[in-house]
């Protein structure tokens, strides 16, 4: 029955050349060999990247009420490192920062945003701080919000606000911010005190001096009073604004950061900004006169950068410190050159609590962080951060789609000579 | 090295023979060509794996499972008809209008039909061979070729008619 289909089917596969295939399948198969090492090595490498952030530990949640504390080691944020806005919010930070370096601005390479180093534990987020910005974002006494010199970011809730000035300090009850807006006059500068909440700003001095004027602030302890320099000279106010005393520091002497006055608010710190010997010079702050002060010890080295942080409660003074580049700092080899140390009254050597990155260049510390007195163990985040996996993820799925779409017009061409 | 050579051989000794397994399962010399070429290809790849057993059948088995394959993708609803909607009696030549029908017979079967009517009708398989390289049950090939057989019966007459015409 089947024999003469048998026939048919014989004779008109005989009409069939041989197809000259050969180097085509040899070339489509080397091809697909090249696809599929390619994609195993974009997996290899996201699993690669994606290991270490789930071999991570995750950070214990602090207790409620812990103050702040300040890690031992500070680094650099990841590339996609998650924003001060991105959830999960960091609710408070121990320490902000800016720096030189592509992890800080991946296209310029200069310092178009700032770090931030959780309150309790090792989250790194990155913060907003303007180009060139020189300083890093000042963080209010408990942490919860950063200013930066356009925005005021509550980290609780990720917002962020428009700040109309270049902050320096904040009082140490969180409610007013002193920093400088542009004058009125040409070239002037206002240095003001603004309410954090209501936003209502009172001019302290203005400023006006060739090249880049600079003020320099510190709330005392308590609060009652602020030390600012203004023209070279240095001006004591009480809460109301009335000037209390007004004196002329040493040439080239300013207050030596935001915890210039020693505990007891008897003595203001003051230093020169010249590299070398950190040592500072102690003055009255109602008369101007020198005091004895704080028996610090001195901070030896091509010190470049000193910023009198606050006070510890054992009565030690935070100083954030960094030498000139290359420089070996006293002590045992290998002692990071940027450095936050303890420097207690009457102790010989000051203590290094805290090792910097090189490439953080200011820094500030939470009140509260440096008041709690703690310490806790750093550990900077592995250079790839979260979002730098939904990027890449991303690009995955855009090559595969891309690829998917030029296989399927490949194949629908085929296909059309069916029909 | 070795292995390239190895294949080409295969291909130089087996192309002719494959070319007209893809051209029936195709009837069209450029997607059969395309059918062989993706088949070979898909060989090569694994040709470490397949070069001492039986590299043949797995062409084979590559092309009616690639042929099934862009037939599904294709999704052109098929097309029944009570009839064979033209026939090419009208040449002059006998073996011509045969061959016509035969093409055309074959274009209106399903892959899967063509497949066991290729297996079955031109290499001679048995049912349990068919079944075997086409990955399914024996009783899906017999199904596949009543179903054929019902259909080309319907189309081109003169290809299982005349047979019982020439037995009789």
């Amino acid at each position: 029955m089947t024999e003469r289909l048998r026939q048919e089917l014989r004779r008109t596969a005989d009409t069939a050349p041989a197809y000259p295939v050969y180097e085509r399948a040899v070339a489509t198969a080397r091809r697909s060999r090249r696809r599929a090492a390619g994609a195993w090595a974009v997996i290899i490498a996201v699993v690669a990247v994606a290991v270490p952030f789930a071999s991570r530990p995750q950070p214990i949640p602090a207790a409620a009420g812990e103050p702040p504390s300040v890690p031992d080691r500070i680094g650099l944020p990841a590339y996609g490192s998650h924003d001060a806005g991105d959830r999960p919010h960091l609710d408070a930070a121990a320490v902000s920062f800016i720096g030189n370096s592509r992890r800080l601005g991946l296209l310029s390479g200069e310092s178009d945003l700032g770090g931030l180093v959780g309150a309790h534990d090792e989250r790194y987020r990155t913060i907003d701080v303007g180009i060139a910005s020189e300083r890093a974002p000042l963080l209010s006494p408990d942490g919860r919000l950063a200013a930066t010199g356009g925005a005021l970011v509550d980290l609780s809730s990720g917002r962020s606000s428009p700040l109309a000035l270049t902050p320096l300090a904040w009082s140490p009850d969180g409610r007013q911010i002193a920093g400088t807006t542009l004058g009125a006059a040409p070239d002037a500068v206002d240095l003001v005190l603004m309410e954090v909440t209501g936003g209502q700003v009172r001019t302290l001095a203005t400023s006006v001096e060739d090249g880049a004027p600079r003020f320099t602030v510190a709330f005392s302890p308590s609060g009652d009073r602020l030390a600012y320099v203004a023209d070279r000279r240095v001006h004591v106010q009480d809460r109301t604004g009335r000037e209390l005393s007004a004196f002329t520091p040493p040439a080239g002497y300013h207050l030596a950061g935001k915890g210039a006055w020693a505990p007891g608010e008897l003595s203001l710190a003051l230093t020169s900004p010249q590299t070398g010997t950190w040592e500072p010079r102690w003055f009255d702050p109602g008369t101007g006169g020198p005091v004895v002060g704080p028996d610090l010890p001195a901070v030896p080295g091509s010190v470049v950068v000193a910023d009198l942080l606050g006070w510890r409660p054992d009565g030690a003074a935070l100083l954030h410190v960094r030498r000139e580049p290359g420089s070996a700092p006293p002590g045992p080899a290998g002692e990071p050159a940027n450095q936050l140390l303890s420097l207690a009254p009457g102790a010989a050597q000051p203590v290094r609590i805290t090792g910097i990155d090189d490439a953080i260049t200011d820094l500030d510390v939470a009140d509260q962080a440096i008041g709690g007195g703690r310490t806790r163990v750093g550990d900077p985040p592995f250079p790839i951060g979260p979002d730098v996996l939904w990027w890449s993820a991303g690009t995955l799925v855009a090559i595969a789609a891309l690829a998917a779409l030029l296989r399927w017009r490949r194949r629908a061409t085929a296909v059309a000579r069916l029909r | 090295m070795a292995e390239a050579d190895s294949f080409r051989e295969f291909v130089q000794a087996r192309t002719a023979a494959l070319s007209r397994h893809a051209y029936l399962l195709t009837g069209d010399h450029h997607l059969g060509e395309d059918l062989l070429q993706s088949a070979l290809a898909s060989t090569y790849r694994h040709w470490r794996r397949v070069r001492d057993s039986n590299p043949e059948a797995y062409v084979r088995r590559a092309m009616y499972h690639q042929h099934v394959s862009w037939w599904r993708r294709r999704r052109v609803p098929e097309q029944l008809t009570a009839g064979p909607r033209e026939t090419a009696q009208t040449d002059p030549s006998e073996a011509t209008a045969l061959r016509l029908t035969m093409e055309q017979a074959l274009a209106r079967l399903s892959p899967k039909q063509r497949a066991v009517i290729v297996l079955r009708f031109y290499d001679d398989l048995t049912e349990a061979q068919a079944a075997q390289l086409l990955g399914c049950r024996v009783g899906t090939v017999k199904r596949h070729a009543h179903d054929a057989l019902r259909r080309l019966r319907d189309i081109a007459p003169d290809l299982l008619h005349e047979t019982e015409r020439t037995r009789r």
